[in-house]
């Protein structure tokens, strides 16, 4: 009597985790209307497949954006009128601006679906397509985006490539400042794929980097990419390091290791574009 | 004689600054965009219990915000009627003397040390306020300060408190929701909570401060005569001095540095010819709410979708005013 | 009743007036006199317990300290040398007479406001009730102030400089003033720079010299010391019999 009881009970509880899951898949075939916070995050939602409802001025020019989307304000000044209007099933907030959290605290006060989006890397990337895909229902959009990228990447990997022990550092160049970047950097961490060491672990990344700096670290690559408007940021660049006499000294400047990232792999994720993004470090990489 | 008597002579201004104020909470609640129409919102309104996204967008975002402006503008312009009474200094103002910036590191080391908590970021923002009118008064005390060295003091204790965000800003860039929102000021995200811990602080500071309007006043009289006719003038100013730094500190945890408005409000009601302190307070606080209420659904308005810190339209007006002030100071030949 | 036992005032470590005993009664005015910086507005301030003193203040056989500052305010009033002008009319400054007695929050009563009204007759301030004080002169800022004084209406006033800025009839009509209150049993205190004009009018003169109190008789009294009166004050003076003289007393140098 007790044992079918137990089982009983058992059977019960397994009913409802079988519940549970279908329930949750049926709220993700309800995602009609999504709002993407970032242009990198629209990005990754119209890759999988989705449609969106509303976006930042940044993302408009996207493709996949329709006259029907909204311009949601600027990424780290959101309008909360315009997305509380749109009735989105989900927001997409980007985990890396400060903005977003208190906004996601607002936005889930008034009922909406918030989720922070976080990537780093291709692995982060990859697991938010699949998250991404499984919500549109578009599984194959999944392996051209995802897997065939996943494929490509790994053969340039593997590719013989004497980086051993070499150093790089990444300067992030706006028009207003300049900074060492840390491993949690995108770029970094692809670099790191190579087996590169980034010279400025311990570096404050947003505080300005001096040239002494520079000199001091002497690394072997130097990548430089810059954020915002190209000509501002590459006078900048000019001003602040290039035409300083203690730059040419270095052992990068020396060997020609200079090199400036192009904005639509390096600026934003390159997402879509990771594997030719590697391939195109691997380019710069091999013409040791 | 209004400050003994009840008669309200100019009820014209009062009347005006009420319907500047109405006007203002109208054009904050109920402006139409691009996301919502007028009627949808007066729905919301009238219908509290209904849903929809416009009942939402006014009970979680429209009216929270527009308390929240209304509630700092009397807060930050009384703070600096306060300061420019005891002081005796027109120029004193919280932005100026350093109370804002002090209120605003403190609530900043709260975000970093209990985040998420508004009522801690409330409480530091009112300790930050009172250590930086401490710290200028103790340091004007020492050196027997002047009017004028007070101010100087302040701008200094302002620098330095303002030197210290931009530290902890710079080393942990999270800690900061956003900089030119923070430093300009601005009602992008007003949380009801927020509202409601402002407005228990606000309302009866203010209210204590009408009943304390006539110790106020004795204050211009200089503190000699003030304490002839039974006051202690140094107690009085210090809780007028704590007062004030309340009142910024409670307006500082909502809206960031918000410049300006104490200091041209009690200026503007004072060259209107309000000469006693409880017209200036009642008047002090009715136009800033209407100020800022009226600025924070404008630049809602013109650059909508874009969310422009409030801080940006007031400094706008305000730097120039600031400056005829002072024009206007130096052809009466006063110092 | 005022009393002073033994009052000794220093400030910044430096002796200002040491071993002060003096008593103050209802109906009389006593006017105290000495050279610059001998210490007569220290001595005001420190009998209102402004200034901070050693020894013992008795306003009315009760320490002052211990009194409230609207109690004391009742009983002892007091007009600094230097008077501030914000701005405020003359009649709200008047009405702030009365603020030991209203406090924070009540209003004025009829009888409050006649003694604002009498006041400012008193002072022959009346047709000035609107103005703003800014606007007033030297003189004029120092009647209005004498009238808040009076509108306060405390029994012993205790007035520093009172006639500085005055020019001679208005000088004259607040002496005259001054001497009717005494007469209605006030006791006033005042400090003068003008010799003859303290000798004219006081019931008793409290000279100030070398950080001690030096004399304190009645004016046709001291007038005889006028060695005391030479070291103290640099001059002598001498009493003059002319009935239609304001002042009875001249200025002399008595070798």
């Amino acid at each position: 009597m007790k044992k079918m009881r137990v089982s009983f009970v058992l059977l019960l509880c397994f009913f409802c985790v079988l519940s549970g899951c279908t329930h949750q898949s049926s709220t993700n075939n309800k995602i009609k209307k999504v709002v993407a916070a970032s242009r990198s995050i629209a990005d990754m939602w119209l890759l999988a497949g989705g449609e969106l409802a509303g976006t930042t001025d940044d993302a408009m020019d996207l493709e996949g954006i329709t006259n029907e989307t909204k311009m949601i304000g600027t990424n780290t000044k959101l309008n909360l009128e315009t997305i509380a209007a749109l009735e989105p099933d989900l927001v997409l907030l980007s985990g890396a601006i400060p903005t977003h959290k208190t906004v996601a605290s607002t936005l889930s006060d008034m009922g909406m679906t918030c989720e922070a989006i976080n990537v780093n890397n291709f692995d982060d990337y990859a697991l938010k397509m699949k998250e991404f895909t499984e919500m549109t229902g578009r599984d194959d959009l999944y392996q051209s985006a995802v897997t065939d990228v996943k494929t490509r990447i790994d053969a340039t990997l593997q590719k013989e490539l004497d980086t051993k022990a070499k150093t790089y550092l990444t300067i992030r160049i706006s028009s207003s400042k300049t900074s060492a970047m840390t491993d949690e950097f995108f770029v970094c961490q692809m670099l790191n794929d190579f087996s590169l060491t980034n010279a400025s672990v311990s570096h404050n990344s947003h505080a300005s980097l001096g040239l002494e700096a520079v000199l001091d670290l002497d690394p072997d690559y130097i990548f430089i990419v810059t954020q915002g408007d190209e000509t501002k940021s590459q006078q900048l660049y000019k001003n602040a390091y290039a035409s300083q006499k203690a730059w040419q000294g270095l052992k990068a400047v020396k060997n020609n290791h200079v090199q400036i990232l192009p904005k639509d792999m390096f600026e934003y994720k390159p997402n879509a574009k990771w594997d030719k993004a590697y391939d195109y470090l691997y380019q710069i990489l091999k013409n040791e | 004689m209004t400050i003994y008597t009840k008669s309200l002579k100019t009820n014209k201004i009062y009347i005006l600054g009420v319907v500047l104020l109405l006007a203002g909470m109208a054009l904050s609640l109920f402006a139409s965009n691009q996301s919502v129409s007028s009627a949808q919102l007066v729905h919301a309104l009238l219908h509290p219990h209904a849903s929809g996204s416009a009942h939402l967008i006014f009970y979680s975002l429209r009216l929270p915000r527009a308390l929240g402006a209304l509630l700092c503008g009397s807060a930050l312009s009384t703070a600096g009627l306060l300061l420019q009474r005891t002081l005796h200094n027109d120029l004193a103002s919280p932005g100026i003397l350093g109370i804002n910036a002090g209120a605003g590191l403190f609530a900043l080391i709260a975000t970093l040390m209990w985040p998420g908590m508004i009522v801690f970021k409330g409480l530091m923002a009112f300790l930050g306020a009172i250590v930086a009118i401490l710290l200028v008064l103790l340091l004007s005390h020492r050196i027997s300060a002047s009017k004028s060295s007070i101010i100087l003091l302040g701008v200094a204790v302002s620098s330095l408190m303002t030197a210290l965000t931009n530290v902890i800003i710079t080393l942990i860039p999270e800690s900061i929701v956003d900089k030119t929102v923070y430093s300009l000021g601005g009602f992008h995200i007003v949380v009801g909570e927020q509202v409601l811990f402002a407005a228990v602080t606000i309302i009866p500071v203010f209210l204590l401060c009408l009943y304390m309007s006539r110790g106020i006043e004795l204050l211009s009289l200089g503190d000699e005569t003030a304490y002839g006719l039974g006051l202690d003038p140094e107690k009085m100013r210090l809780i007028t001095l704590i007062c004030a730094a309340l009142l910024s500190g409670a307006a500082v945890s909502i809206c960031g540095l918000l410049g300006f408005v104490g200091l041209i409000i009690p200026n503007a009601i004072r060259m209107m010819g309000f000469k006693d302190v409880k017209s200036q307070l009642l008047l002090s606080g009715l136009y800033g709410s209407a100020c800022l209420v009226i600025c924070d659904g404008l630049i809602r308005m013109i650059f909508y979708p874009y969310e422009l810190p409030v801080g940006l339209l007031l400094s706008m007006f305000g730097a120039p005013f600031f400056i005829y002030l002072l024009y206007r100071r130096r052809r009466k030949g006063g110092g | 009743m005022l009393t002073l036992k033994n009052v000794t005032i220093a400030y910044d470590g430096q002796t200002i007036l040491k071993d002060i005993s003096a008593s103050f009664d209802q109906g009389s005015l006593i006017i105290i006199v000495g050279r610059n910086g001998a210490g007569k507005s220290t001595l005001l301030k420190a009998m209102t317990g402004f200034v901070d003193s050693e020894g013992e203040i008795l306003l009315n056989n009760m320490p002052i300290h211990q009194l409230s500052h609207q109690e004391r305010a009742m009983t002892l009033g007091y007009l600094p040398q230097i008077v501030k002008a914000p701005e405020m009319s003359v009649g709200t400054l008047v009405a702030h007479g009365r603020f030991s007695r209203l406090g924070f929050s009540k209003k004025l009563s009829a009888a409050d406001r006649q003694k604002i009204d009498e006041a400012l007759r008193l002072t022959e301030m009346t047709d000035y009730r609107q103005r703003s004080l800014p606007t007033l002169s030297g003189g004029e800022l120092k009647k209005a102030y004498c009238a808040m004084l009076m509108a306060q209406d405390p029994d012993i006033m205790l007035l520093d400089e009172p006639t500085a800025f005055l020019d001679v009839t208005a000088t004259l009509s607040l002496m005259s003033l001054l001497k009717k209150l005494v007469e209605r049993g006030k006791c006033i205190i005042m400090t003068c720079h003008d010799l003859p004009q303290a000798f004219s009018y006081a019931d008793r003169i409290i000279l100030l010299h070398d950080r001690t109190l030096t004399a304190d008789e009645a004016p046709d009294v001291l007038v005889n010391n006028q060695k005391l009166l030479k070291e103290a004050t640099g001059v002598t003076l001498k009493h003059i019999d002319d009935p239609d003289a304001y002042y009875h007393y001249i200025l002399t140098d008595h070798n």
